[in-house]
């Protein structure tokens, strides 16, 4: 009894075994290629929208998206990155100015081309703030929106930031000790400016 | 000079009275000792020049002791961009590569393994030969389904059969015969199969042999041509696979 159920075993697992398994395996990771390949990916579609306007709907093109926050959704400019899933209704997009991602429903997109403007100077405004580096250089009036869109422009301080504390506490004590300092970075300064130039000219020499 | 113009009438002083021994407390006091310390230095520093060339005797031990603690100069490795993979692309291979090992683990548990003397520790000629040279006898009969093999192919029953003692040394040795013979498909064949098999975690040998195929399938890669994609997506795989799989991403494309 014990015999013939092992034997049954064994004929089981040569039913469905296999030598050349993991070979099979390999190439099938590497003919999978010419499948991904051959797949395109989608750049732009035209989708009816719940509002019954007929849009069209590009990579790289600009578009209202809904973002949910603390149970509460609300749309706000955005930047759609990709589009895919099942049947292609699913967008990936980058809120513009804010820089978060997020995975959206076609249906659930819109347009306001005013506050999409806004947003989108606000970012502008926000990359040259960050290459000038001077942070109250830069006065934001709120202009006018529809109530449903977000206030994008953010106001920035008008004065600059006060000295740090420690600072205060580290400033010289008297006018005298104050030439001193003054002196003392100068110097500090003018060593430094003359190491930098002989290696400047070391390099000059060199070449 | 500028200081002697601020400080000269009203801070007048002797360099002997200067105490250069202690840090200076005092802008004041630093600035007297600043002075003091230039009077007694000369007008003009000479620095000899090293040409680029000639390496002194510190840099030749520095050389060799990087080189005995197994410092490899790190090469830039550019692969031009068209052939790094997608991230889809390096997702779904790991996937895939997960699934295959879940597939062996369970045939593995099914499977009594066969008594191959042969593959008790033998050196590691004996195993080339075994693995890329000359075919088993017990596997003579399958070995016309495995075109690309000499050796040993890596049939099921084969890679089953090795003991598991074994199979660490065994993918050091095939990462050094790639690095020797170059990287071709049995030998691709067989690190394929003996990864899909292997049990977590590696030792940290492993990891090194592994770390070093990653660096040749980056530098193999990187020589080829951007119409050459088929054979940089074979080199993409291992990479793929032993940067995300096995975790060592640093290694990993960007």
């Amino acid at each position: 009894m014990a015999k013939i159920w092992s034997k049954s075993g064994d004929m089981e697992v040569d039913d469905v075994w296999d030598d050349t398994e993991l070979i099979k395996m390999y190439d099938e990771s590497l003919q999978e290629i010419s499948k991904n390949e051959t797949s395109a990916k989608i750049t732009s579609r035209k989708f009816k929208g719940e509002d019954g306007k007929m849009y069209t709907w590009k990579v790289g093109g600009k578009c209202m998206a809904p973002y949910e926050e603390n149970g509460e959704v609300t749309d706000y400019p955005a930047t759609i990155d990709t589009i895919g899933g099942a049947d292609n209704l699913e967008v990936g997009v980058t809120f513009i100015y804010y820089g978060g991602q997020a995975v959206v429903q076609m249906k659930d997109l819109w347009l306001n081309e005013e506050a999409i403007a806004d947003a989108v100077k606000a970012e502008n405004d926000l990359q040259k703030t960050k290459k000038t580096s001077t942070v109250n250089s830069v006065a934001h009036s709120n202009s006018k929106s529809t109530s449903s869109a977000p206030n994008t422009s953010m106001p920035f301080p008008s004065f600059a930031p006060p000295v740090p504390p420690n600072i205060i506490a580290m400033a010289p004590v008297n006018q005298k000790e104050a030439m001193n300092s003054m002196l003392m970075s100068w110097y500090m300064s003018g060593y430094h400016t003359g190491y930098y130039q002989a290696l400047a000219d070391q390099k000059n020499v060199q070449n | 000079m500028d200081q002697e113009a601020c400080l000269g009438p009203s801070d007048d002083f002797e360099a002997d009275d200067v105490d250069m021994t202690s840090p200076a407390m005092s802008a004041a006091q630093y600035l007297r000792q600043m002075q003091a310390e230039r009077r007694g230095t000369k007008n003009v520093v000479r620095i000899a020049q090293k040409s680029p060339d000639s390496t002194s005797p510190e840099a030749k031990k520095q050389k060799q002791w990087l080189e005995s603690v197994g410092y490899q100069e790190v090469k830039k490795i550019e692969t031009p961009s068209p052939l790094i993979p997608s991230e889809e692309w390096r997702q779904e291979k790991c996937r895939k590569f997960e699934e295959t090992r879940a597939k062996m683990a369970l045939k593995i548990e099914k499977f009594s393994p066969m008594r191959i003397d042969r593959l008790n520790s033998p050196e590691e000629e004996e195993w080339h030969e075994i693995l890329l040279e000359k075919c088993l006898p017990e596997f003579q009969d399958i070995a016309g389904n495995f075109l690309n093999h000499t050796g040993t192919p890596p049939a099921l029953r084969m890679v089953f059969s090795i003991p598991k003692r074994h199979l660490s040394q065994l993918i050091e040795y095939l990462v050094d015969w790639s690095i020797e013979e170059g990287l071709n498909r049995p030998i691709r064949e067989w690190i394929y199969s003996l990864l899909a098999v292997i049990d977590l975690p590696l030792v940290q040998d492993v990891v090194s042999a592994l770390r070093r195929l990653v660096k040749e399938c980056r530098s193999l890669r990187s020589e080829l041509s951007i119409d050459r994609k088929s054979e940089a997506n074979e080199f993409s795989l291992f990479i793929t696979i032993i940067t995300i799989f096995f975790g060592q991403k640093d290694l990993a494309d960007i």
